[in-house]
């Protein structure tokens, strides 16, 4: 089940705009690390366990290959561990490329989540908002894709009954087939879309998504949180030495909530599965 | 009202407030920020052109050449290393114009990214095919006419992708440009740039006569 496609692609859009936003720019690693949590908890929630097992495992071989190979390219960083051909291997440089795995595997976890939310559909409602031409363009390469695939497997079947054995010369002809095919079909397209009066009036688009209440929540919630996590934002810098603000009630209040902003996802399918089974069981 | 303006809205007053604001706020990473807005400004008034000006023919024609280069790349993956994308959009640039290439290398990119998925990569992605299928808009006079400057171009197109991919990653690590980084992320990339190369240039030469005689067939029987 995945109830968060039930909101407004454009109130979707925008929440993981704002995550992505703090995770790949406040290069934080307490946030990173509370961040890829909850993007894993959702993931475990709405896909299956086995994909996401796969990309985590991916994920730490990323993780442990930055890390080791950061020192190789950075040599700032005041505590010097040891040397490699008159090379510096740094502390410093060691948790920059820690905390650098972490923040490109959080971003790969948090667009697999993405990917699970937006398919084509909300991509093709939002290009409607700045362009409904484009829209139009996007949906019917969509179509076209799966067909041109189609027709051509038929040629190139074909093709090789008839004893057009060399592969890579059947591959082109049966291609060649199919760019003849589409791009005339293309032609006898748009003439019946302009006869039926196509571009005559400018171009509306229609779309089954509306902008609710439960939206309008979603969006104040989302952006308070985002905007308290970015007033109240403590800073990690590397080098020369490892530093970071102190601990106190204003940086508190800053990791909180962007750990709120990072586990809505998963907290509003824990909820909404929660009230699934409470209703079944009423029935 | 709002629908009407929300582009430019997003162009003049979203793209920079967001490049200011992250600058400011996080020094350390403000290369990636401004990369990233530069990378989705860039292809904002092409899509707003496209909106403006473009007969049904067109826009048809542009859906069909995506597609094509989409589909091309399943159809093509039996065969290793055979990539016909960049191919695809010179192809698109060369015939049908600059903006028309620019926008099916754009385009390219998103509806691929649908079966592969989407990453922080792709307007990246959009933003590098489609700078390809722009200049091949431009050069289309010599590209058509001599055989020699279109693998110029293939190897060129190949090697510009690669490049352009690398910059974004080492801009993604380090949040300032690390020259030795760049280096390293050139060198572990060779052999994938090579393939692009390769493929480019089989592509093209493949390709570009194939089309010719299409798209001149379809001046001649429909008067394009």
């Amino acid at each position: 089940m995945n109830t968060l496609k039930n909101f407004n692609p454009v109130v979707l859009l925008l929440y993981f705009v704002y995550v992505l936003f703090i995770s790949i720019f406040s290069f934080n690693p307490i946030l990173l690390a509370s961040g890829m949590l909850g993007a894993v908890l959702y993931c475990l929630v709405v896909s299956d366990k086995r994909s996401v097992i796969k990309s985590l495992s991916a994920c730490i071989v990323i993780l442990l290959a930055v890390t080791v190979t950061n020192p190789l390219f950075s040599h700032n960083g005041k505590t010097v561990l040891f040397f490699i051909n008159d090379n510096r291997v740094t502390l410093e440089s060691l948790i920059y490329g820690a905390v650098l795995g972490l923040c490109i595997t959080e971003v790969i976890i948090w667009f697999k989540c993405f990917n699970l939310v937006f398919d084509s559909e909300r991509f093709i409602f939002l290009f409607g908002k700045i362009s409904p031409k484009l829209a139009l363009v996007l949906s019917m390469t969509l179509r076209f894709v799966p067909s041109f695939i189609k027709s051509f497997r038929e040629i190139n079947r074909t093709q090789k009954l008839i004893g057009n054995s060399r592969r890579l010369k059947r591959y082109l002809n049966s291609f060649s087939a199919v760019v003849t095919q589409s791009m005339e079909n293309s032609i006898i397209t748009s003439d019946s879309m302009n006869s039926r009066g196509y571009g005559a009036k400018k171009r509306t688009f229609y779309s089954r998504f509306r902008f609710t209440l439960s939206d309008a929540l979603f969006l104040i919630i989302s952006t308070t949180l985002l905007a308290l996590s970015v007033i109240f934002k403590s800073d990690f810098t590397y080098y020369p030495g490892f530093t970071f603000s102190e601990i106190n009630a204003v940086s508190v209040t800053g990791y909180l909530s962007f750990i709120v902003l990072a586990f809505i996802p998963f907290i509003y399918e824990l909820k909404e599965g929660i009230r699934w089974k409470y209703l079944i069981s009423k029935i | 009202m709002v629908r009407k303006y929300i582009k430019y809205i997003f162009v003049f007053l979203i793209i920079p407030a967001l490049i200011v604001f992250g600058a400011l706020l996080y020094p350390q990473r403000s290369f990636i920020i401004v990369s990233i807005a530069v990378v989705i400004t860039a292809c904002v008034p092409f899509f707003i052109s496209f909106e403006k000006n473009s007969s049904t023919r067109r826009l048809v024609m542009l859906a069909v050449m995506t597609a094509l280069s989409v589909a091309g790349r399943f159809i093509f993956a039996p065969i290793p290393f055979f990539k016909p994308v960049t191919a695809m959009v010179v192809i698109a640039g060369m015939y049908f114009g600059s903006e028309f290439g620019f926008l099916t290398g754009a385009l390219s990119a998103i509806i691929s990214n649908f079966y592969f998925g989407q990453g922080a990569w792709t307007p990246f992605q959009m933003f590098s095919w489609g700078i390809i299928g722009f200049i091949a808009g431009l050069l289309s006079n010599p590209l058509i006419k001599s055989k020699i400057i279109l693998i110029i171009y293939g190897v060129f197109a190949g090697i510009a992708y690669s490049l352009m991919m690398d910059v974004w990653t080492v801009l993604w690590m380090d949040g300032s440009f690390n020259f030795p980084r760049f280096i390293a992320a050139i060198v572990t990339a060779l052999p994938v740039t090579a393939q692009y190369i390769i493929s480019n240039v089989v592509f093209l030469l493949i390709l570009t006569p194939l089309f010719k005689k299409k798209i001149e067939r379809l001046k001649f029987k429909y008067g394009l």
